[in-house]
């Protein structure tokens, strides 16, 4: 693989990356911007929506005009949106910055799919290049966001994509030799249909379990980071699987079974421990190297021509993202919403049964107070509260007992709220598997 | 004639969707075994099932007691439980917000509120919670000074005797 290829394939994960690369950052992004969970969750969702829909046009530019061209202008764009949202001061100016860039974006994946396929001979052959970064790119987008915005702040994000700019002499290439015509064919619904599905899934694993590690459970964005690389480490274990077993369809389907099953089991944790994420991340990680290179390579190994096709099963990919994100997301905010009532009542039923003092609960009770009202909505800290109260001599260790059984209501709550979310995410994944068994055989 | 590489990947069958399953399957159900699937907050109790009534002999906890009661009696009157209606009277925006969420006006919540104050004094009276002398203390208080005034007087006796606690009272009469 030639290094200019090693470019092209680097800013196609890069793009693809963006599709959620923010998602450690949106509970800063949410309370810098005083805006609410459906709202910040737009930064996310709109960078999808116009990247699902401008790549197929993109495709069809970047292989009418000079792939190597369109590729520079996306690049520019890019560049320069990142810098706009990087300068953000409200939610609506970093959203409208998101939407540039992912324009940018889908110039830069069309024509990169060009010009891999220019040096391989055929779109087909360069399939596996820019499959895998945008494999990569996805599953590594959280955790690279994470370690920003722990380590600098979530501005960082996008101005550290800015030099994207210096991979433009790859454009300065000499032109590619011909590209081989693919083989005409009918459109292969079911696989694209199958990435939409399992798209839609995997942003519960994306989305929420970022949020849940964040906002839910109080972990730092680096710690959430840590936590949720386990399933890029695990996707790098499936591909091992692909090598030895191909794209069957049976193998696709085990890469949905295992998807939709890991995040089922995300849906029923046991306890609010970061331990117990790792086994259902483990199974998607897995089914995700399983899944998604088979349903690629089924979605254009019939098409003509394929740099459009392959065009095709980006914006399915990302199309599902939005379906994901747009119906999890009330499912999501809702249960929060009905969890911090729960939380509320089962904290203030805990309080009055306490064997504490009338005074010392009175005075908990207002110090609580005063801590959910500086939580403005979210999840309290709990533990500042406990430490301002003074108990009657001989109640510490009841007040103690008491701070520890708050705190788990709380962490039930966190745990709970995000439970049907991941079940109904869980459920998309497995209706992928409708498409993958009854799409045609070949 | 050139003859392919032959194709050394092995054939799936059955077996990777089958461990897939298998894998999924012992996960779901041990956390399933494990609690994943009651793993949310306490339920709330009923306050119309009755609870315990213990023979105390400290004021602090014959006065939480009381509250206890009283409220359980008022939040069953009123068809709310006892912690919505306790968060409810820990500020007056709390509780105007649970008269509009609960559509109780002013008076039927005074009324309940009093109601379940006089019957929890009776009750402990009955078990030999409190004194006749407390008692007799606190069960006009209740019948007749506002319900806010009895609920502050109530929240700061802590370690406080009767007679204190009954010149608290007369000075708040309004």
């Amino acid at each position: 693989m030639r290094i200019r290829e090693y470019v092209w394939a680097a800013t196609v994960g890069l793009v693809l990356a963006d599709s959620s690369i923010v998602t450690l950052a949106l509970p800063e992004i949410l309370r810098q911007f005083d805006a609410t969970v459906f709202g910040v969750s737009w930064v996310l969702t709109t960078f999808n929506i116009v990247l699902a829909a401008a790549v197929l046009p993109a495709a069809r530019m970047a292989r009418r005009l000079d792939a190597r061209a369109v590729w520079a202008a996306g690049i520019c764009v890019f560049a320069a949106a990142s810098l706009w949202c990087a300068l953000s001061e409200s939610i609506g100016v970093l959203i409208a910055g998101r939407c540039v860039q992912a324009l940018g974006g889908a110039f830069v994946v069309s024509a990169a799919i060009e010009l891999t396929a220019g040096t391989r001979g055929s779109h087909r052959a360069a399939a596996g290049v820019w499959g895998a970064a945008g494999v990569v790119g996805l599953a590594v987008g959280p955790a690279a966001g994470g370690l920003l915005t722990e380590l600098l702040s979530w501005e960082a994000i996008f101005v550290l994509q800015v030099p994207v700019v210096l991979a433009l002499p790859a454009a300065f290439a000499p032109a590619s030799r011909a590209v081989e015509a693919g083989p005409a064919g009918r459109l292969e619904l079911a696989p694209e249909a199958a990435l939409g599905l399992l798209s839609a899934g995997l942003t519960g694993a994306l989305f929420l379990l970022v949020l849940l590690l964040i906002e839910g459970w109080r972990n730092t964005p680096l710690e959430a980071a840590a936590v949720v690389s386990v399933m890029p480490a695990a996707t790098v274990g499936g591909a091992l699987i692909v090598r030895r077993f191909g794209h069957a369809r049976t193998v696709v389907a085990s890469g949905a079974v295992l998807v939709g099953g890991g995040l089922a089991a995300l849906g029923l944790l046991p306890d609010a421990a970061v331990g117990w994420t790792v086994p259902p991340q483990l199974l998607i990680g897995a089914g995700l190297a399983l899944a998604l290179p088979g349903l690629t390579q089924r979605a254009l190994s019939a098409r003509d021509p394929q740099g459009e096709r392959a065009a095709a099963t980006v914006a399915a990919r990302h199309a599902g993202i939005v379906v994901g994100l747009l119906v999890l997301t009330p499912i999501f905010t809702a249960e929060l919403d009905s969890q911090h009532e729960a939380a509320r009542l089962s904290g203030t039923a805990l309080l009055l049964d306490a064997p504490l003092s009338p005074g010392t609960k009175v005075d908990l009770a207002g110090e609580i107070a005063d801590q959910i009202e500086q939580a403005d909505g979210r999840l309290p800290e709990l533990a500042p509260a406990f430490r301002r109260v003074e108990p009657e001599p001989g109640a510490r260790r009841d007040l103690a007992r008491l701070a520890q059984d708050l705190e788990e209501e709380v962490d039930k709550a966190a745990t709970h709220a995000f439970s049907n979310a991941f079940l109904a995410a869980a459920a998309l994944a497995l209706a992928a598997l409708a498409p993958i068994l009854l799409g045609r055989r070949r | 004639m050139t003859r392919s590489a032959p194709d050394t990947r092995l054939r799936p069958g059955w077996v990777l969707p089958g461990a897939a399953i298998a894998a999924c399957v012992a996960l779901i159900g041990a956390y399933v075994a494990l609690g994943g699937a009651s793993y949310e907050p306490l339920e709330v109790a009923d306050p119309c099932d009755a609870r315990p009534v213990e023979q105390l002999r400290r004021t602090d906890d014959v006065l939480q007691q009381l509250a206890l009661s009283a409220l359980d009696g008022a939040a069953c009157s009123l068809r709310v439980t006892r912690e919505e209606l306790a968060l409810a009277l820990a500020d007056p925006d709390g509780r105007s917000r649970f008269l509009r969420e609960h559509r109780v006006s002013d008076a039927a919540f005074e009324r309940a509120v009093r109601a379940a104050l006089v019957r929890a004094v009776d009750d402990a009276e009955r078990v030999d919670a409190i004194s006749p002398l407390t008692a007799s203390i606190l069960r006009p208080a209740a019948e007749r000074l506002p319900v806010g005034v009895v609920i502050d007087v109530l929240e700061r006796a802590s370690g406080r005797d009767a007679l204190d606690l009954l010149g608290e009272l007369f000075d708040r009469a309004p």
